[in-house]
């Protein structure tokens, strides 16, 4: 007679707590698919998989819907929020100048971060929290800048082999012939990729009292004005920590572009400090 | 429009305690942009008084901080020039991690002795000094100055890391003895970094193993990606 299904079920509760804690982190770790649901199961997965869940949350503009509908109990749980800002894509007139394309960022930027603002004012400020904001388009890294590293939402070349990308960086137009770089990028194109995001941020962004660290990583190629900054750190009245990574953009490049008519956006605007 | 040392000096909330800066540079694009924008006039990069305006931003804000680090932002010369005009003392900082253009393999060895003759004064008024990192990367060069105070057995040392030999003056070792009165000694080390290959200002903070916090962990992963590609053009 066969056995029952139950005599052959694996004996969890016997296993000693270290061990049975340590099969949790680790499928915490290796963040299978569907890994997060394991913290409905009971109280004792629920406590290590959440905290594993929240700590760190990557957010498109599309996901604010579900940080909006978060419950109270996690948000202490959340250490990092990454915002991912998703500009628009452009095709190839516009790859090279474009003060539309500067405009529309720039609202998409201001939107994104007046909202995320508007959520984490309901937070109660807890432990430590650190803000990161990051914007690219898609096409960034699909045109003349294959080989930078954008995060989230570009393709991860870190893995590929030489052969990879011989066949998926094969873009004469842009200067990339079987893998290899054969032309430096256009001038317009890395004013472009290096154009401010915004001038200002709204004037109704509300204070955020959660956040404590303020990121802003490399990845980030577009320029965030002293004015923005200042405007977005006066929101964050428990601010401890920045990290700011910035790039190094000269004066004069920035009123080449503002001549060429290149960025509307800048225009007499572009004397900065950087 | 206001000026980014405007922002630090003036906007940079008193309960901010960490500041990580890091300038990121490319040279390919600078090149392209310097070829293409020619027709504008070449402008010479000398140190300009908007970079002498942020080192002193800097140096005045830093009474705040616990822990300092900027990169290829402004140089730590000009910081160090900046707060021996304040003359005053840094209660709080803990840590602080400089780059400086001085330290250079064909740099004049006078200017270096100077740069480090400078820091050690201000770091006399540091009580609280536990790390102090200058370092800098050049094409295939790679160097940095680390003076660590360890706690735990109330040791110093001022460790010479570098691609490339610096020996250290008489006078500055003396100078960087009486940093720390109550340390039993000061121990002298260098490390040379041989065989390394330093392709991006990013494998120079990799083998220089500089302290956290000068440039992002995933920031510091993209630089050397992408500057291991930019070589293989």
């Amino acid at each position: 007679m066969p056995k029952r299904r139950d005599d052959n079920a694996f004996p969890w509760a016997s296993l000693p707590t270290e061990i049975r804690l340590l099969i949790l982190e680790e499928i915490s770790r290796q963040k299978f698919r569907g890994w997060a649901l394991c913290a409905a199961v009971c109280k004792e997965w629920q406590t290590i998989i959440e905290v594993n869940n929240f700590c760190q949350l990557a957010l498109q503009v599309s996901c604010l819907d579900g940080l909006e509908n978060l419950i109270i109990r996690p948000r202490p749980l959340v250490q990092y929020i990454c915002l991912n800002i998703e500009l628009p894509r452009y095709a190839c007139p516009t790859c090279q100048r474009n003060a539309t394309l500067s405009n529309r960022n720039s609202t998409i930027f201001r939107k994104a971060i007046l909202r995320l603002f508007s959520i984490l004012n309901t937070w109660q400020p807890t432990g430590r929290l650190t803000l990161e904001l990051n914007a690219s388009s898609p096409s960034d890294s699909e045109h003349w800048f294959k080989n930078y590293c954008f995060g989230p939402g570009h393709e991860d070349t870190g893995e590929w082999t030489q052969q990879e990308k011989a066949i998926r960086w094969h873009d004469p137009k842009h200067g990339w012939v079987d893998g290899q770089q054969v032309m430096a990028p256009d001038a317009d194109a890395i004013l472009r990729l290096f154009s401010p995001l915004c001038l200002n941020v709204p004037q109704n962004l509300p204070k955020v009292h959660a956040v404590t660290g303020f990121l802003i990583r490399r990845q980030l190629r577009h320029q965030l004005f002293p004015e923005v900054l200042k405007a977005l750190w006066e929101k964050l009245p428990r601010l401890e920590s920045i990290v700011y990574e910035l790039w190094r953009i000269r004066r004069q490049d920035c009123q080449a572009a503002c001549a060429n008519g290149t960025f509307n956006l800048v225009s007499n605007t572009c004397l900065m400090s950087f | 429009m206001i000026e980014l040392a405007s922002l630090v000096q003036d906007t940079l909330p008193k309960h901010v305690k960490r500041v990580s800066i890091f300038k990121d540079f490319n040279n390919q694009l600078a090149l392209a942009l310097n070829n293409a924008t020619s027709h504008f006039g070449r402008y010479p990069e000398t140190t300009s008084a908007v970079d002498l305006a942020l080192a002193r931003a800097f140096a005045t804000k830093s009474h705040n901080f616990e822990h300092l680090s900027i990169s290829y932002m402004i140089d730590a010369q000009q910081f160090f020039t900046s707060c021996q005009q304040l003359s005053c003392t840094w209660n709080l900082l803990q840590t602080l991690t400089l780059t400086s253009s001085t330290l250079a393999r064909t740099a004049p060895r006078q200017n270096i002795y100077t740069l480090l003759r400078d820091a050690s004064l201000i770091a006399l008024n540091m009580p609280q000094l536990k790390s102090m990192v200058l370092w800098n990367s050049e094409q295939g060069q790679a160097c940095a100055v680390i003076y660590q105070r360890h706690t735990a057995n109330g040791m110093t040392t001022l460790t010479w890391r570098g691609t490339w030999d610096l020996e250290l003056s008489d006078d500055v070792i003396e100078c960087w003895r009486k940093v720390d009165p109550d340390s039993c000694y000061v121990r002298f080390e260098k490390e040379a970094l041989r065989d390394v290959d330093i392709r991006s200002h990013g494998d120079a903070i990799y083998h220089l193993r500089l302290p956290e916090g000068v440039v992002d962990p995933a920031s510091l992963w993209q630089i050397r990606q992408e500057g291991m590609m930019q070589r293989m053009v």
